[in-house]
């Protein structure tokens, strides 16, 4: 059994059925390439048992809830996110849920959840991550650009690489390919301009996925503005109290003040 | 490529017609075919290679799994240090970091 308590929590997330795939930081370490993150992201199932099960296992771990919504079907559908902590053998440990990850359709997370049925450590493909990477924070952009690298189909490579001097090679060897994949990802037009042209089309594309991102990150903040100022009581009345009964407090105080969904989302 | 040639360049192929990318396709053809013999700032010319993520980072692909736990482990034993300075952050989800927000 592997010592790191993100691969233990993920074994005992998915004790019985798969409910929860590992993600983020700790998904780039499974795919070797890089230890960045010392938080735990993972992505599960939209159902009430799962979401059950893993507060049951925080519960062993005498987790409790930081600021976020609680771990319930309703905010999880909406996109929101859930976080606890807990001290592990000297860690900090924290857990981050999501079931909507951003950036993945349903027929993409459909796709993930096929994908990974069956596999000890379920983590996220490079694919995925490479789409769940692009965030506000640069850092995560050289993941995005090394996961280009280890993909074996051309079309994925060209649609990822961040790398002029990669693409380059690529459109010399599939010319039709970055004409076609133009459409989906305009920074390639760059190509028939250089490599000083295409490097600063793809400093551009960064720019704007930061930006969408930080956007996207806006809007839940300022939807969750009551919910925030609300915390302190809410943390309050939480504190040395079980995670169970605390889920159910943080649950009937977040009804009424953190919706559960942005305005004009989808239903 | 600025914002505006950016857009252009959305627009351009998001057209009726574009379907058929023969005119975008013959124009892209002739620079595309010639970058790897004469453009002296493509990479294999001067052997130079874009770096996103260090050799120690991208060596744990030599590692076996009872090393990487270990190496693992240690590193987010080494990474508590900044735990006090980044109490109040998040690394994943749709929150920055924990109220008060003012």
């Amino acid at each position: 059994m592997s010592a790191n308590i993100y691969l233990e929590l993920t074994r005992q997330f998915n004790g019985g059925r798969l409910r929860a795939i590992l993600s983020g930081g700790q998904a780039v370490v499974l795919h070797r390439l890089a230890i960045m993150s010392k938080d735990g992201d993972w992505i599960l199932r939209e159902d009430e048992e799962a979401l059950r099960h893993v507060v049951s296992v925080l519960a062993g771990y005498g987790a409790h809830y930081r600021f976020g919504a609680p771990l319930d079907i309703r905010w999880l559908a909406g996109g929101w996110s859930s976080h606890l902590e807990f001290a592990w053998k000297g860690l900090r440990v924290r857990t981050d849920f999501v079931t909507r990850p951003p950036r993945l359709d349903g027929d993409a997370v459909k796709r993930l959840w096929r994908e990974q049925e069956h596999r000890e450590f379920p983590f996220v493909g490079a694919k995925d991550l490479v789409e769940l990477k692009k965030t506000n924070r640069e850092k995560d952009y050289a993941v995005i650009g090394e996961l280009a690298r280890r993909m074996s189909d051309a079309d994925e490579q060209i649609l990822c690489s961040r790398s002029a001097r990669d693409l380059m090679e690529l459109a010399a060897t599939h010319p039709d390919k970055i004409v076609s994949l133009a459409r989906r990802r305009p920074a390639l037009l760059a190509v028939r301009d250089g490599v000083e042209a295409l490097e600063a089309a793809l400093d551009a594309e960064r720019r704007r996925l930061m930006h969408a991102n930080e956007e996207r990150l806006a809007a839940y903040m300022a939807v969750a503005e009551p919910w925030s100022q609300a915390w302190s009581d809410v943390a309050r009345e939480m504190d040395g109290m079980a995670i169970r009964d605390a889920h159910d407090a943080m649950v009937k105080r977040a009804e009424g003040r953190l919706p559960f969904a942005l305005p004009g989302a989808p239903a | 490529m600025s914002s505006n040639s950016h857009d252009d360049a959305v627009r351009r192929l998001s057209q009726p017609g574009m379907a058929d990318l023969l005119p975008v396709r013959q124009a892209f053809l002739p620079v595309i075919r010639n970058v790897g013999g004469h453009n002296a700032n493509c990479c294999g010319m001067n052997g130079m290679r874009d770096e996103f993520l260090s050799e120690e980072d991208l060596d744990l692909k030599s590692l076996t799994d009872e090393e990487l736990d270990r190496v693992w482990m240690s590193w987010l034993e080494q990474a508590q240090a900044t735990n006090e300075e980044d109490r109040r952050e998040y690394s994943h989800g749709v929150f920055l970091r924990e109220p008060p927000w003012a």
